[in-house]
């Protein structure tokens, strides 16, 4: 699904500002796989997921994306992104209905009047945050949680190959978190959707995705494979938390 | 009571425009002080050339969307605030509507309805004569410039105002219905989040050009009905459309409140209505407190950064 090879990001290369925001990282996500990326701060998560949407531009290697070198341009078309602000995922002055039928599918739209697909009303209950039934209510006027409920269910509606996750939960509340974390969970085992999510939350490495990856001052310095390994949880609990630590 | 109401409806239709850019898609735009002139200028020179009055208005406002698409490129290629872009191309319009003139202003030609007669039939030469020199022996109709029906009478009998209320009626109808397709929500949804635009795979870009383009048409559409209204296009006509246009959008928005009834293209309709009648009172009365006619820009300035300033006080986010 993601294949990125030997990959190095500068920002403001040649510049008093000049920074290293990738080593030479190479990187492999399977069809289907959670993987979540942890790491401290500057550790180049961001620069990650900017990298797998074609916000920033290697300066060496390849970034693939279902064999396609990506490009800022065409990469939403297969993609969806939740970010950790959850205005920044929906359409505030739009309903929820409204966010629906735009997020139904992915591309240009035209002059019809569209209307709500099934699947999305059977995600929105998935949610379990009564979404259903505040369709004509403006998004604006949704809890934080509930935004950002809603802002995944319109990234998983037009069916795409591959959900980024940007701290998605980092601005929510425990309960919130929970929930949200449950329907990301379910999201990748019943629609078969790969996700890569990124955290800064130790528990949620530990508990959520199939593989983990420490990223370290632009480097990743481990992949713990949680299936094959078959690390009891505190086993891998210190094994996160001990590469993490060792860089802070 | 009647010339009030057509004045307002004919405003609010640019007061329609500058809802658009400034509230829909959130591109703050002051192109239409241009764009309102380009739309007259081009109009009345249509209606000389013998064009009908429907031709005439459809291409004044074909040439102000023009104005906003030239904005939108600026804007979008260059990455250059929508302000200063507009600023530019507000500035070069005004000679651009000289050019299209060939004047700094124009009458509309009147063609005779048998009630009232024209300047050029009653002292048979064109005011353009008077200015540029031409012969005052020569008729009207030897002057070359044709005689065309405009849609206004000027008779305060509701004429007027039953064509000004259908146009007004229609746009509202068309704005609304392309605001409720896919295409119009997502336009609508731009203006409050480009980002989830582009997620969805499309490019937002796309979306400033239409708001302009939208933003500007009604514009000239605007001073293209106001000029056959009013019997001239004047270079000068357009100054201080944006504000005038925006304290209507803004007196709009205070009477409807936190309601939005049809995507909000209510508002600068109402609210256009309501500033012209305003507008009449203090011309009327204002002068028993020493106001003029002509400080009501210099009011209008006011009452926007009025509201501007009492909305800061009660929210922490604002928008022009």
């Amino acid at each position: 699904m993601i294949e990125i090879e030997n990959v190095t990001v500068i920002y403001n290369k040649g510049t008093l500002d000049e920074k290293v925001a990738l080593r030479d990282i190479s990187l492999k996500v399977n069809e289907g796989e959670f993987l979540v990326v942890v790491g401290s701060n500057g550790a180049g998560k961001s620069t990650l997921l900017k990298l797998l949407v074609g916000e920033v531009k290697p300066i060496q290697g390849v970034c693939k994306i279902l064999g396609v070198p990506v490009t800022s341009e065409k990469i939403f078309k297969k993609t969806s992104i939740v970010c950790q602000d959850p205005n920044q995922g929906v359409f505030p002055n739009l309903t929820v209905e409204e966010n629906l039928i735009l997020a139904g599918r992915k591309g240009m739209r035209g002059f019809s009047f569209g209307r709500i697909s099934s699947t999305s009303i059977d995600l929105l209950k998935s949610t379990g945050m009564g979404l259903e039934g505040s369709l004509k209510r403006k998004a604006s006027k949704l809890s934080g949680g509930q935004k950002q409920a809603l802002a995944i269910v319109m990234a998983v509606s037009s069916n795409p190959k591959l959900l980024l996750l940007d701290e998605h939960t980092a601005a929510l509340d425990p309960k919130s978190t929970e929930k949200i974390m449950e329907l990301t969970d379910k999201i990748n085992r019943e629609l078969g959707t790969t996700i890569v999510m990124i955290t800064h939350d130790m528990l949620l490495a530990e508990q959520f995705g199939n593989n983990v990856v420490v990223m370290e001052d632009g480097k990743i310095c481990t992949k713990i494979d949680k299936s094959q390994q078959k690390v009891v949880a505190s086993q891998l609990k210190s094994m996160i938390r001990s590469t993490v630590f060792s860089t802070t | 009571m009647i010339p009030i109401i057509e004045q307002g409806l004919l405003l609010s239709l640019a007061a329609m425009g500058v809802y658009i850019s400034f509230r829909l898609v959130d591109l703050p735009d002051l192109t239409p002080d241009g764009s309102y002139v380009l739309g007259g200028a081009v109009a009345v020179v249509l209606l000389h050339s013998g064009h009908g009055w429907v031709f005439s208005t459809f291409m004044a406002a074909l040439a102000a969307g023009a104005a906003g698409a030239v904005v939108a490129f600026i804007t979008t290629r260059f990455r250059i605030n929508s302000l200063l872009a507009s600023i530019m191309v507000m500035t070069g319009l005004y000679s651009l509507s000289i050019r299209v003139m060939n004047a700094p202003n124009l009458p509309v030609p009147k063609f005779d309805t048998g009630k009232i007669k024209s300047y050029e039939q009653i002292v048979g030469k064109t005011p353009l004569d008077d200015i540029l020199g031409g012969s005052a022996n020569t008729n009207f109709e030897a002057s070359g410039l044709k005689a065309v029906r405009i849609p206004f009478t000027n008779l305060a009998d509701g004429h007027d105002l039953i064509i000004i209320s259908v146009i007004v009626l229609l746009s509202v109808i068309i704005v609304a219905l392309f605001l409720k397709t896919e295409f119009g929500t997502m336009l609508r949804g731009y203006g409050r989040n480009r980002f989830a635009v582009k997620v969805l795979g499309v490019n937002p870009d796309l979306f400033a050009f239409v708001g302009l383009i939208m933003g500007n048409v009604f514009a000239g559409f605007s001073g293209a009905l106001f000029s056959m209204y009013s019997g001239f296009a004047d270079v000068n006509m357009g100054i201080g459309t944006v504000v005038i246009c925006l304290a209507a959008v803004i007196l709009g928005e205070i009477v409807f409140g936190s309601r939005e009834p049809i995507y909000g293209v209510i508002f600068p309709i109402v609210g256009a209505l309501l500033y012209q009648f305003l507008l009449t009172f203090a011309m009327k009365y204002g002068y028993r407190i020493g106001f003029k006619p002509s400080d009501m820009k210099l009011l209008t300035a006011l009452f926007v950064v009025a509201v501007i300033a009492i909305r800061r006080f009660k929210r922490s986010e604002v928008t022009i």
